[in-house]
């Protein structure tokens, strides 16, 4: 469903890439998790992917054709939530679909569904300094969905929220991407959270930026149903990642 | 002097022994006044008051003093000081409403245009920074001295506190907003009606009201510099004719204006700044 294929990004000036050769195969309905320490590339990797940034070389492709540029096939959902603080709750979620030219009855409509998916459908009429940051990100997520996107890019989304709030949401989002049947980029610097969310985790090191390895979750689906932490594959799976990070960070700080 | 005052001015003097003779009575009651923050300012307001008169009687030519200027208002607002604020109000309006239309535009191309910030910003700072009653000289030869002075004089004197403004605001529009625009595939021109104006409007509210401060004072002191007619001509004519209370009416009035002027706007600021409250309010 998207592949990326050989990219590189650097900056003008810079004397070395953020990263090169990052290579990677999302099925359709995947959640891929992109993981590693900071200045690896992950939100830089993610933000081409959106199209907010060009790459440098290598090329995305969203079933097949080239995908440069933002589209209406891609929608993000930013660490900082990023909310028009002038706009109502359902005035933001609508303003995708705004840009896009749908008639006011109909944005509104979507949206006030949206809203209502993530359990906001009574605080359309509030501004985001009436919301709490959880509330402020679930806004985020349905102005996302509204667009109706085949592929959702998330950049740290939960980073900025308390652990109980974090839950809640991992679990909502979960439900609504299974039922939406989205393929996700998700980018965190959290273990569990890749291992809990992900069918693929893609681990990343620094200097130069690049992927380590890539693995396939084993744990079974939806893993909000048992105890998945109790599982040995957890703890094995979570024991890999770790060594892999450490050895990446103890790198950077001996050749810093 | 002061003995003179005191003897003019007997209740002046029964306040003060009755205080005196009372003792904590007084007191009391201005620590209850002063326990409320009107009531401190109506304290205020009555002391500056008294001691104005007081001293104004002593020397009418000097500074005037309030029932002076009371009774100047009741012969005088009428007749002459409110026609006077309407023939200035209108070069006023007519000038500060040019300034908004053409200095809000000017400020978000700049913000927005590589091109045009680069080829304006110099001349917009160095106007901006350059004390504005100099030009009045050559606005007179140019305007002459009546309603086209007044509305060049506010143009020159408010409008490059509203393009400055407008175009720092719409620099600083958070680029994590922009970037939702970018995401969805905005065009430059629903960006700029959807994110950048709304992002600046604190800015730009900001220098409508500098702008207006500006402007007042610069169509005051180009009337007393060239007009014949308007509320800083008035001014200057009772000053020359050492009528004092007469000339204090405008200033007065002046200030009022002025006052619920700014109250008025930075009301608007407070309501653009926080949607939710605005809301809540209505």
């Amino acid at each position: 469903m998207l592949t990326i294929t050989r990219l590189s990004k650097t900056y003008p000036g810079a004397d070395r890439p953020v990263f090169e050769d990052f290579n990677l195969e999302m099925a359709k309905g995947q959640f891929t998790a992109l993981i590693g320490p900071s200045g690896c590339g992950k939100t830089t990797a993610l933000r081409i992917a959106t199209g907010l940034l060009d790459p440098t070389e290598g090329e995305v492709l969203v079933d097949g054709r080239p995908s440069a540029g933002p589209s209406r096939d891609k929608a993000i959902v930013f660490q900082h939530f990023n909310l028009f603080p002038w706009r109502t709750a359902l005035d933001n979620v609508a303003y995708g679909l705004e840009v896009q030219g749908v008639g006011k009855r109909e944005r509104r409509e979507t949206a006030r569904h949206y809203l209502g998916l993530v359990g906001l459908g009574h605080r359309a009429d509030h501004y985001p300094s009436q919301l709490s940051g959880g509330q402020r990100q679930r806004v985020g997520l349905a102005r996302a969905l509204a667009i109706k996107p085949k592929l959702l890019l998330m950049d740290e989304p939960f980073g900025a929220l308390d652990a109980l709030t974090r839950e809640q949401l991992q679990s909502m989002m979960l439900q609504i991407c299974r039922d939406e049947q989205l393929t996700v980029m998700f980018v965190t610097h959290s273990i569990d959270e890749a291992i809990y969310l992900s069918d693929q985790i893609v681990v990343m090191g620094v200097n130069p930026g690049r992927i380590i390895t890539e693995f396939e979750v084993p744990l079974p689906q939806p893993r909000s149903e048992y105890d998945w932490r109790s599982r040995p594959e957890y703890a094995e799976i979570r024991g890999e990642i770790w060594d892999l990070l450490n050895t990446e960070m103890a790198l950077e700080e001996s050749s810093a | 002097m002061s003995a003179d005052t005191s003897s003019a001015d007997p209740t002046a003097r029964a306040v003060a022994t009755g205080a005196a003779g009372a003792g904590g009575g007084l007191a009391a009651r201005i620590g209850a006044m002063g326990s409320s923050a009107a009531g401190l300012r109506i304290l205020s307001l009555a002391v500056v008051l008294a001691l104005w008169e007081l001293f104004g009687r002593g020397s009418p030519l000097v500074a005037s003093y309030p029932s002076q200027i009371v009774a100047a208002a009741w012969t005088d607002l009428v007749p002459v000081v409110l026609p006077a604020f309407a023939e200035s109000l209108w070069g006023f309006a007519v000038g500060y409403g040019i300034s908004a239309v053409i200095g809000i535009p000017i400020g978000l191309v700049m913000s927005q245009s590589r091109i045009a910030e680069l080829a304006l910003a110099p001349y917009v700072s160095a106007l901006y920074a350059m004390p504005r009653v100099a030009l009045i000289p050559i606005l007179i030869i140019w305007l002459g001295v009546s309603f086209e002075l007044r509305v060049g004089v506010v143009i020159v004197s408010g409008i490059f506190a509203i393009i400055t403004n407008t175009y720092l605001g719409g620099k600083e529009v958070s680029d994590e907003l922009l970037d939702v625009g970018r995401a969805f595939k905005a065009s430059r021109l629903r960006m700029l009606r959807t994110i950048v104006i709304p992002g600046s409007v604190p800015y730009i509210f900001a220098g409508l009201r500098i702008g207006m401060a500006r402007s007042l004072i610069g169509i005051v002191v180009a009337e007393i510099a060239a007009s014949s007619a308007g509320v800083g001509n008035l001014i200057k004519v009772n000053a020359q004719y050492l009528q004092m209370g007469k000339m204090f009416v405008p200033i007065i009035l002046l200030g009022i204006f002025a006052i619920a002027l700014t109250q008025a706007f930075a009301r608007l600021e407070a309501r653009m700044a926080d949607p939710a409250s605005w809301k809540a309010n209505r």
